[in-house]
């Protein structure tokens, strides 16, 4: 029996469960290997109902053995989504069950329709699409859906998520200051020296709040016929200032060989459709402040990963080697804090 | 960075054997992956930091401190490494803690100071960062 049969049992018991149908069968199960958060598992589903054959693809997200961004919360994220449906201009895939309690396969997880579609990253747009205008096109539809993001109306959203009770603007800085601070290693000086930088600059928020995907980025969104048809990865989302989406759109991480955000667009482009989109200007000074705090985010990530397998939370040799890749962000830390080219 | 060398090589060696060589197929592919982990598991306990960097490292931490005097940082409690070159009885990776914990303090102190204070401070940080770049075998997050 390979290590991945009693997940694969585990969820055909479930799905057997929810589709009413005792021989349900499974084919074609895989567990995708990238990333690092939820662990994702997608497979296509025969079942009969009313004697009638039926079949769907499907994905699972289980509870990971070591995530990088806990906690993992599958009702959360599953009122998140069943929100989300509601909301104009925001393609999310459809949340179909969840198991909360990990009764299925020994941890929580939630099912969701599977969307067709590519997910196109910075490091291979150059050669995703024709030109440089379909590429524009692409990337002007993910900052509609981003201005979309942020215009749901946060009462609407389900209580819980992290932002919603704490009014002050730069909650999502120190949140991560304390992930930094608990992790206990050795202190790295320009992670000391950029959270002391947002402190002292935290006035630079734009001072609104609205639902913030925590994650926005072209890596996290399926593209179909050229078109955005789901945005994915919602375990960062909160309630906080949604320049720091804007902002995450335009890390230098994610500028690929173009050398622009995303891949896509360039800064006036994305500053000015945003504008359109959402109704609101994002000051030079709001930018510069959420891309350091991005830049400082990704690299507390790192941080977690290599901590994770030290502490032998997970035998994911690709955790032990974000260690060496850190200073690469650090890099990106220094560069957005000193504001230069 | 990792606590130290050793158990990072334990820790891959025990991945390699456990999780990584039960699902090759190929018998040969799944031998290379038993000896890589024996190989390691065996050189980690050889090895240490190597203390020519860690020593270049600690002159970097020492440099950015000097500025943050230089800045103004009154530095009352900088008494751990000095501004010279004065290894801690423990070895370079006791001094490397004292001037990241002295350094960690600069920083709070420099939080609060003006702007200018920083310049030289933010140089030598992209300076000390440079030099850990170039010497990565490889980068995934350029």
């Amino acid at each position: 029996m390979s290590a991945t049969q009693p997940v694969q049992e585990g969820l055909r018991g479930f799905l057997a469960e929810q589709l009413h149908d005792p021989q349900l069968t499974l084919a074609e199960v895989r567990r995708h290997i990238e990333g690092f958060s939820w662990e994702t598992w997608e497979m296509l589903v025969d079942w009969r109902q009313d004697g009638t054959p039926h079949r769907r693809r499907l994905i699972a997200r289980r509870v990971p053995e070591a995530g990088l961004v806990p906690p993992y919360d599958v009702p959360g994220q599953w009122e998140l989504a069943r929100a989300l449906q509601h909301a104009p201009g925001v393609p999310v895939p459809t949340p179909l069950w969840a198991d909360p309690t990990g009764t299925a396969t020994g941890r929580p997880l939630y099912v969701m329709e599977h969307v067709d579609g590519d997910v196109p990253v910075p490091w291979n747009i150059h050669s995703f699409f024709a030109d440089a205008e379909a590429r524009a096109h692409l990337g002007r539809q993910l900052i509609d859906v981003l201005g979309a993001i942020h215009r749901i109306d946060v009462a609407a959203l389900p209580t819980g998520l992290r932002g919603q009770a704490d009014g002050d603007p730069a909650a999502e800085v120190w949140h991560w200051q304390s992930i930094y601070e608990q992790l206990g290693g050795e202190p790295v000086p320009v992670l000391d020296r950029a959270f002391g930088w947002l402190s002292a600059h935290a006035g630079d928020v734009s001072g609104r709040r609205t639902l913030v995907h925590g994650d926005f980025r072209i890596g996290n969104a399926i593209v179909r016929d050229g078109s955005v048809v789901a945005m994915l990865d919602w375990e960062l989302a909160h309630i906080g200032d949604p320049v720091e989406d804007v902002a995450n759109f335009c890390m230098r991480l994610y500028r690929g060989k173009l050398k622009i955000p995303g891949g896509v667009l360039e800064i006036d482009d994305v500053l000015s459709t945003y504008r359109l989109s959402s109704g609101h200007d994002v000051s030079p000074a709001q930018l510069r402040f959420w891309l350091v705090f991005n830049d400082v985010r990704s690299a507390v990530t790192f941080l977690v990963a290599a901590d994770l397998f030290a502490r032998e939370r997970t035998r994911d040799l690709r955790y032990a080697a974000f260690s060496h890749q850190t200073p690469y962000l650090l890099r990106h830390v220094m560069a957005d804090l000193i504001a230069d080219a | 960075m990792p606590d130290s060398p050793r158990q990072l090589l334990q820790a891959i060696a025990l991945a390699l054997t456990e999780e990584v060589a039960p699902h090759v197929d190929d018998p040969f592919a799944q031998m290379q992956c038993k000896a890589a982990a024996e190989l390691l598991a065996n050189l980690a306990d050889e090895l240490d930091w190597a203390q020519a960097p860690l020593h270049a490292r600690n002159q970097q931490l020492r440099a950015i401190l000097d500025a943050l005097q230089r800045s103004g940082w009154p530095a009352a409690n900088r008494s751990a490494s000095g501004s010279a070159p004065s290894p801690a009885p423990d070895g370079a990776e006791a001094t490397r803690a004292a001037l990241l914990a002295e350094l960690r303090e600069g920083m709070r102190w420099l939080a609060a100071a003006p702007p200018e204070a920083a310049t030289e401070v933010d140089q030598l940080l992209r300076a000390d960062l440079d030099q850990q770049v170039a010497a990565l075998r490889r980068g995934m997050f350029r």
